[in-house]
């Protein structure tokens, strides 16, 4: 059965020690050009609505924005204190900022890139993700082993839910019921049932960082960087049914729809490999910029 | 080895990996070793006798603790490392371990030594890779001796001069 290849897609991959971010042409798998951003990119949100991918520099306590019509840099906003976790509302017109060392999340004006509003979460918010209706923000919070529910209604923490050791990496499904936290410490994974916070532990591999759900929502992958590998886990028996060995220290990874493709980026590698969704089999690794991390949304798809 | 020495003077720091920064550094370096990679490699993975191929330290102490392995380096300066050992891979020849605390700037550190045959026969490729935080765990301002430009001397510093040494001890030389 032929894939279905008629996406105009991009993923971009912020790499942490070149201070740039590798722009891969989703129809061949290369990379088309590497847009100079701030110093140590590692968060990304990408908006195909708006054209515009976020960008979070850890040390250089900034946002940057690049125009994906030109791939270039069009702003780099500072930021007082470390974003690193970046999420779009469903509506594009916000973007949140997880402050890692300031225990808040900022929300942003995507238009202008202003401040609206703030809140307090305890402690090291790190991977975010955003319910479908945009009424609830997810927080993972790296050192208080919990989730911060947020209300965006009027941004406070309505409900917080205790997950495993370390969590970092966050994933939502595509219809809101699941959630899926990764226990970097515990080598485990917390999926929560939305409707009633209830929550299930499946073991994974080693020193995990990050998720991905496929779109129909059974099938979850999980980056473990440690074991250099992505944990295949079949979400109706609640078991890892494979492991792929990708590149080194494997972190950010996301599911490309158009192509049933997994990406995912190599922290020592620097590279990213590509897992054919069906098959689960590796299928190609590209070369990128230094340290890639390509933690959020780094897939941005403009289907025909 | 002066430069790592000179960061001995720093206390005890818990290394624990509870927290660190969103950063992390890397270190990786090689040197090829004119030696069989068995000879190479039974040294290397010799979790309790680093002292016999690194010139900083003077003393390994082993321990078992359940299931888990640890180390206690004795520095030259008298600071000391505490190090687990996270896993020995006979085939791969590969050592992975990371550091509980210790006396060097860093924080959550991890790393991997890798033997390797070649380039050319009867030599042997070793590979010692790293990844650290800084010690600092707030936002800048960094206090000095904290920060990442600090961590990357110290580790540098550590795995050019242990594997400079693995190499002369390795063939025959010391």
């Amino acid at each position: 059965m032929a894939l279905p290849c008629w996406a105009d897609g991009y993923a971009y991959i912020t790499n942490q020690g070149s201070n740039d971010v590798s722009v891969i042409d989703l129809k061949n798998n290369r990379v088309l050009v590497n847009v100079p951003v701030g110093k140590s990119p590692v968060g990304v949100a990408a908006s195909s609505k708006l054209s515009r991918v976020f960008i979070s520099n850890v040390d250089g306590q900034s946002i940057s924005v690049i125009d994906s019509t030109t791939h270039k840099m069009i702003s780099e906003t500072p930021i007082d204190g470390s974003p690193v976790g970046l999420v779009l509302s469903p509506d594009h017109t916000r973007l949140y900022v997880a402050d890692w060392f300031e225990d808040r999340i900022l929300e942003l004006d995507t238009k202008n890139m202003a401040l609206l509003r703030q809140v307090k979460v305890e402690k090291a918010p790190a991977g975010m993700a955003v319910s479908p209706d945009g009424k609830r923000l997810y927080v993972a919070n790296r050192d208080s082993n919990d989730v911060a529910i947020i209300d965006t209604q009027d941004f406070h923490v309505s409900s917080r839910v205790a997950v495993g050791k370390h969590p970092f990496g966050i994933a939502i499904d595509e219809a809101g019921d699941w959630l899926y936290v990764v226990n970097v410490q515990e080598n485990s994974l917390t999926a929560i049932s939305l409707e009633n916070n209830k929550t299930f532990t499946i073991a994974v591999g080693e020193h995990p960082y990050c998720a991905a759900v496929s779109p129909d929502g059974r099938v979850v992958y999980v980056s473990n960087t440690q074991g250099d590998s992505i944990s295949v886990i079949d979400m109706q028996h609640m078991q890892v049914v494979k492991t792929i060995a990708v590149g080194g220290f494997p972190e950010g990874i996301n599911y490309d729809k158009s192509t049933h493709q997994v990406y995912v980026a190599n922290w020592f590698d620097n590279s990213v490999s590509v897992i054919n969704a069906l098959t689960h089999q590796l299928v190609a690794t590209i070369p990128t910029g230094t340290q890639s991390r390509a933690f959020g949304q780094f897939i941005a798809e403009e289907a025909h | 080895m002066k430069r790592f020495i000179a960061f001995i003077a720093i206390a005890l720091l818990p290394l624990g990996a509870a927290a660190h920064g969103p950063s992390p550094q890397k270190v990786e370096k090689s040197v090829t070793i004119k030696a069989e990679p068995a000879k190479v490699w039974a040294l290397v993975k010799d979790f309790g006798n680093m002292q016999k191929w690194h010139p900083a330290v003077t003393n390994t102490k082993l321990e078992k603790k359940g299931n888990d392995t640890f180390r206690t380096l004795t520095l030259k300066d008298g600071g000391t490392i505490y190090e687990k050992l996270r896993s020995i891979d006979e085939e791969g020849m590969q050592l992975k371990y990371e550091i509980v605390e210790g006396a060097i700037p860093v924080a959550d550190y991890y790393s991997v030594m890798t033997v390797k045959p070649g380039p050319a026969a009867g030599e042997s490729t070793v590979t010692w890779m790293g990844r650290f935080y800084r010690v600092y765990k707030l936002n800048p301002p960094i206090p000095a001796g904290q920060d990442d430009e600090s961590a990357l001397k110290a580790v540098n510093g550590i795995y050019d001069a242990g594997l400079a040494n693995l190499k002369k001890v390795s063939e025959g030389q010391k």
